[in-house]
């Protein structure tokens, strides 16, 4: 068990180098950073005491050293919009977005997940039916467009429930049912399949030949195992979220990571757009190892690989 | 006979599978009955509906398939199978179930000994964990399981196939059960192992007063357990007796034909095996006639009619439309006129192939930062097969022989040795000058063939890669094969999902055989076949490696297949061959304990007490001694520490300290 | 006595990509008609289109669909600069299947070189594949995508690139599993035993039998090709205006979302139209290829 997270914690971190080195290359891409961060009305020398401050005269290969050292140290840069620190910013805004991806996955997966076993125990049936054409509808509708649609019927129509801002309580509620929508056909196609596929085992007959109630050998039998799939894409899933949310952000004005992003792209802020990427990948490469860790834990056969 | 009456008595049982095509009558109007700590063995061919019988019994069909019967009693029940509720009430209390795939059939996600408990406090409730637990860890180790406590906390995937088994076996017994089904309960072990499995049930058997059903294709399995067997064609009983009334004196032909098709302790490489023509018919639609008319070599008109039991002895029928005494003088042993005898070289200047000290090591390793561990496939191999001679190689799950049948193949170069082809090295030789010298046929005759091309296209592709004659000579070359192998003109536009097992692997061998090689490395090339298909492909085999002078490397876990094709005889165990020797002389006066051990039946192995319950080493981690001592009966202190080596002469070596 | 047939396998009617287009259930056959009715709707645009998608008027702003109140002038309405609504939607089809086609083309040529790399050879090659897969799963692709348009600049070809580099994970992934899995198949053996080289296996003996799994993940991902494509036109990056993108329709019919909301319900029901029948095809190939799931 100890040699499994040392090796899945070595994987994720090359990961991480290799997306910093990705971000890093996305921001030196943009051209000239003594001009960017200086403004177009600074003198020579001006850009010139900026390129040499952050070290931009040196080989690209020390500059990132130099850059993912600052990094490690909590400096992210600051922003060319604002000269805020890009730190403080993302802090600001992860939260909202943490909530708002936490909300949405556990609507999602209460819906989802036993709308998923039910379609299993009796494929083909009305139930089984409707559910797989909501999931293929699901699918095609683009979010943003669910968002809008929300909009008009509570915002607009209606008017029961905020359209924008992060006011209240409420002002999350339509954000998280369009993003549970998102995420409600990926985990009832899997929470089916991987039901069926464990009610047609060899272990489910075995039970059955005990003479266990249906009810034991669902529960007890079944259960456990058909959600094992959904556990880790859902932990995957939550870090989609997090970089994914920009279009339900931008949607419904709500300040998290996403419009942050997003703004600071309209305004080729890039130090913000680059620790965005980064700070996202690595949550994510992080959410994948706890994946890998809760699917060990569950399965006791990862649990004695040697 | 006077017989109390019967444990469980079934009349009339029929099992109906709605499919696309129409309803599929899996089983047809079946009875059954079994006496208290008695064993009938049903048995019968894939397809026979064996293991729909038994799910029936068990009310565990398939949601598609319904049963119905004239009654089922069992004890003083009668039970409606239609009517659920019934069955389930028995279901895991009175009657219990094994089943064929120990490595599935358990939760992977439950201790065992949870597994071992919950059906025992489910039809027991006043009973206690702490007792049902006390009854595990003394069921388990009656099933011979070291160590139970320790078991009960451990989970399935942390045991061996042979131990699950076991652990199966425990668990269905937990309720004291009257009677015990078992669908093929050794199938997926090796034959060590089953025997094993075998002398356990018979002994529990005993000890419980069980009444045992026991469905399967394997005839060993019949002649070590049944007292009574029922023989299942189609969906149907053909001839139902007593254990040395069916198997020594068959009056059916099916059975006859069937029987011989069984390579059994006189078969030989000389001699030929049975023949029983054709496939078993489609089971959809309605059919009152004898399911094996199309099939028999006595049918006549009246068979489409249907046949009347006829009766053959004291308990032993037949359901035939000819009479028992007509079809005694009437049948004729469908042999074919032995294959033309063919004198290996025995003493030539140079082995066709020959095997020198290959050792070969895989690397393995997880993910990126994994750790490697280094397995040891073969740990020294040293072979020799003469021109024109057939070498059975045998042995057991992960003795190496698929390994070595690789290497030998040249398509995988050993970390050690080498192989010689005509005293030439392998490795040396051109790939494609090596693809004429030496071809394969493989275990399985699903995988064998590209399903996207057709047969035709499938024997000539060795043709297309050595681009040899024109295309129209090809075309005429893959006739030929097909001629030889037994293929119809008629399915060389046909795809692999459109043929039958045993086609398959003639296309395979006929393909293998194109580009005239001097060698065949026969991998498995009947394990997934029925019985009477099995000796279609042996016989084949005979007559090709007569046809084209072939040197042939038959590598099989069956016994019976290597007995009845083999010249010269090699026994493998974790990496090694342990004893090598011409047929007779290794059958006949096996040495070392591993070969006597394979040969030995129930009885020789129930009487060994634990010793023989060991499994092989770990292969990550070999032992330093003898790999086999740890199983080993006659093991000395010598065998700990010294590994012992091939020795003896060209007719018999053994590698053993202490041989018989 | 009467031919019988044999116990052969159901599966009697030849290799199954022949009987694709004749066979499976409702909502593979819906989704056949669909896909085709907007390859037509794209192909003939011209003869189609009641107006020129581009030509503004000032004086037919904002007109209603007929349902609402609208003229069968403009059967759709018209949007905020006058434009004709049906025309600029129709144009739109060609946009979407352009960019959906090509950029899951290019995901299909980036990943299926990897996962058949990662697949046949394993080993190192695996591993490193397996590295640059877990890279681009961890990178998020809606924002990377925005970044590199907003460094790169916008145009058809552009958003068909980032976002072919940002779907290619899936053919990769499935791509390894297939190919090991075929690679380990016993015809392999025997065409390396028959002295085929190993390019040769690649080519005749591997790919034809992962092809299925190829074409399955291509309706897919373009699927989500149609869809990004989209929410970056929504976001204002990639395809710019005056083009008749679907997503920028509904971009700019954000500020009328009060007074004509028709002006985002339409080009979002034609966005989800389009996907559905692309999801629909890929679902019937895969329930024909796959059939173990339906009992």
């Amino acid at each position: 068990m100890g040699a499994y997270i040392i090796r899945k914690l070595g994987e994720a971190l090359a990961v991480c180098v290799a997306v910093s080195v990705i971000a890093f290359v996305l921001v030196q891409s943009t051209g000239d950073l003594a001009v960017a961060m200086g403004g177009l009305d600074a003198s020579a020398e001006e850009t010139a005491r900026l390129r040499e401050v952050y070290g931009l005269d040196q080989s690209l290969f020390q500059q990132y050293l130099g850059w993912a050292w600052r990094v490690l140290q909590g400096d992210l840069g600051t922003s060319y919009f604002s000269q805020e620190d890009v730190l403080t910013l993302i802090m600001e805004s992860l939260p909202v977005t943490a909530v708002l991806a936490v909300s949405s996955l556990t609507l999602g997966l209460l819906i989802s997940i036993p709308a998923g076993v039910l379609c299993a125990i009796k494929p083909g049936s009305r139930f089984d039916r409707v559910c797989l054409a909501l999931s293929v509808l699901g699918q095609a509708m683009p979010s943003y467009w669910v968002g809008l649609l929300l909009i008009l019927l509570f915002g607009v129509t209606l008017q029961v429930l905020p359209i924008s801002g992060t006011q209240s309580a409420a002002s999350f509620v339509m954000p998280a049912m369009t993003l549970a929508w998102f995420v409600f056909p990926v985990f009832l196609r899997l929470s089916r399949a991987g039901m069926i596929d464990v009610l047609s085992s060899d272990y489910i007959r075995t039970a059955r030949a005990k003479g266990l109630p249906r009810r034991t050998v669902l529960v007890k039998h079944a259960l456990r195992n058909a959600i094992l799939p959904v556990v880790s894409v859902a932990t995957v899933q939550f870090g989609f979220l997090l970089g994914g949310s920009i279009v339900v952000e931008s949607v419904f004005s709500l300040n998290g990571i996403g419009l942050l992003a997003w703004s600071a792209i309209q305004r080729a802020d890039y130090p913000v757009v680059q620790a965005v990427v980064l700070v996202v990948a690595i949550i994510f490469v992080l959410l994948n190892v706890v994946a890998d860790l809760l699917n060990a834990a569950l399965d006791p056969r990862l649990m004695s690989e040697q | 006979m006077n017989h109390p009456a019967p444990l469980l008595d079934v009349r009339d049982l029929s099992v109906t599978i709605q499919t696309p095509m129409g309803p599929l009558s899996a089983v047809r109007g079946i009875d059954l009955t079994l006496q208290a700590g008695e064993t009938l063995c049903i048995v019968g061919e894939s397809g026979s509906g064996k293991s729909m019988t038994s799910l029936a019994l068990m009310g565990l069909l398939p949601p598609r398939a319904r049963a119905r019967a004239g009654h089922i009693r069992f004890g003083a029940d009668a039970l409606d199978p239609d009517a659920p509720g019934q069955i389930e009430r028995l279901r895991g209390d009175r009657i219990a179930m094994i089943f064929q795939e120990p490595m599935t059939a358990l939760n992977p996600t439950l201790t065992l000994g949870e597994q071992l408990v919950e059906g025992l406090l489910h039809h027991d409730p006043s009973r206690t964990r702490a007792a049902a637990t006390a009854r595990a860890v003394e069921l388990l180790s009656a099933c011979g399981v070291a160590d139970p406590e320790r078991r009960l906390t451990q989970y399935p995937h942390q045991l061996s196939g042979g131990l699950r088994q076991r652990v199966m076996i425990a668990m269905a017994l937990m309720t004291k059960p009257d009677l015990l089904i078992a669908d093929e309960p050794t199938t997926a072990l090796d034959r060590t192992i089953s025997l094993q499995i075998l002398a356990l049930l018979k002994d529990l058997q005993k000890r419980f007063d069980l009444g045992l059903i026991l469905v399967t294709h394997d005839f060993d399995v019949v002649r070590e357990v049944a007292d009574h067997i029922c023989v299942v064609y189609a969906g149907e009983i053909v001839e139902t007796g007593t254990r040395d009334q069916v198997l020594n004196n068959p009056a059916h032909p099916y059975t006859r034909a069937l029987l011989s098709c069984v390579p059994t302790s006189h078969a030989s490489a000389d001699g030929r095996l049975g023949f029983l023509p054709g496939v078993v018919p489609s089971l959809i639609g309605p059919d009152e006639g004898c399911q094996f008319r199309d099939r028999c070599a006595l049918a006549h008109a009246g068979c489409a009619r249907e046949a009347p039991w006829q009766e053959a002895g004291t308990g032993h029928r037949i359901r035939c439309t000819l009479a028992v005494d007509d079809i005694a003088t009437l049948y004729r042993a469908p042999v074919p006129p032995a294959a033309k005898a063919y004198q290996p070289d025995q003493n030539p200047a140079q082995p066709a192939l020959e095997v020198r000290g290959v050792i070969q090591r895989y690397t393995l390793r997880k993910g990126l930062f994994g750790k490697k561990g280094q397995l040891t496939a073969l740990r020294g191999i040293d072979l020799s097969v003469n021109k024109g001679e057939v070498l059975g190689l045998v042995g057991e799950s992960g003795s190496g022989k698929s390994t070595l049948a690789r290497a030998m193949l040249g398509i995988e170069r050993p970390a050690e040795g080498a192989v010689l082809i005509n005293g030439q090295p392998i490795s040396s030789v051109q790939r494609t000058r090596r693809a004429r010298l030496v071809q394969p046929v493989l275990q399985d005759p699903y995988s064998s063939l590209n399903p996207r091309r057709t047969v035709e296209d499938t024997i000539r592709l060795p043709l297309d890669i050595h681009g040899i004659g024109t295309v129209e000579e090809r075309r005429r070359e893959v006739r030929r094969m097909m001629d030889l192998c037994g293929l119809p003109t008629r399915t060389a536009g046909s795809f692999p999902s459109q043929m039958s097992g045993g086609q398959r692997q003639r296309v395979a061998i006929a393909s293998a055989l194109v580009l005239r090689p001097e060698i065949l490395i026969c991998d498995e090339p009947t394990s997934a076949l029925d019985v009477s298909v099995q000796a279609q492909i042996l016989n084949l085999l005979k007559d090709l490696r007569a046809e084209f002078n072939l040197t042939l490397v038959m590598i099989s876990h069956d016994l019976g297949v290597i007995r009845a094709m083999s010249d010269r005889v090699a026994v493998m165990y974790f990496g090694r061959i342990v004893e090598v020797g011409t047929g007779r002389d290794l059958f006949e006066h096996p040495q070392h304990p591993y070969t006597e051990l394979l040969l030995g039946g129930v009885a020789k192995v129930g009487g060994q007490g634990a010793k023989v319950t060991g499994t092989s080493p770990n292969p990550l981690a070999p032992p330093q001694g003898c790999s086999f001592s740890g199983r080993c009966p006659r093991a000395v202190d010598r065998c700990q520490a010294d590994d012992p080596l091939l020795a003896g002469t060209a007719r018999h070596a053994v590698a053993c300290h202490v041989p018989a | 006595m009467s031919v019988r047939t044999t116990n052969l396998p159901l599966d009697q009617r030849g290799p199954r990509f022949l009987r694709l287009p004749f066979a499976g259930k409702f909502g593979f056959r819906l989704g056949i008609v669909m896909l085709t009715g907007f390859v037509l709707v794209a192909v003939f645009a011209p003869y189609i289109a009641p107006h020129d998608p581009y030509s503004q008027s000032l004086l037919a702003r904002l007109k209603p669909p007929v349902w609402a109140g609208g003229t069968w002038e403009h059967p759709l309405g018209t949007d905020g600069f006058g434009r004709d609504y049906l025309s600029r939607l129709i144009y739109g089809t060609r946009i979407s299947l352009i960019v959906g086609l090509g950029a899951a083309a290019l995901a299909m040529l980036i990943g299926t070189t990897l996962g058949v790399i990662a697949g046949v050879f394993g080993g190192a090659a695996n591993r490193i594949v397996s590295f640059i897969i877990s890279i681009r799963l961890a990178l998020p692709s809606l924002l990377l995508a925005l970044a590199i348009l907003q460094i790169a600049g916008s145009g058809v070809m552009v958003v068909v690139v980032v976002l072919a580099v940002t779907h290619w994970d899936r053919f990769a992934v499935v791509l390894r599993t297939a190919c090991r899995q075929v690679a380990g198949q016993d015809y392999v053996t025997r065409a390396r035993a028959m002295g085929a080289s190993e390019a040769r296996i690649v080519r005749t003996e591997i790919l034809p039998n992962v092809l299925s799994h190829i074409v399955i993940i291509f309706t897919f991902e373009m699927a989500q090709c149609i869809l990004a494509a989209a929410a970056l036109s929504f976001l204002g990056l990639g395809i710019q205006a005056p083009e008749p993108s679907w997503g920028l329709m509904m971009s700019e019919g954000r500020a009328f979302l009060v007074i004509n909301p028709w002006l985002i319900t339409i080009a979002g029901f034609a966005i989800m139209l389009l996907v559905l029948a692309v999801n629909l095809v890929g679902d019937g190939l895969r329930d024909l290829v796959v059939p173990k799931e339906r009992s």
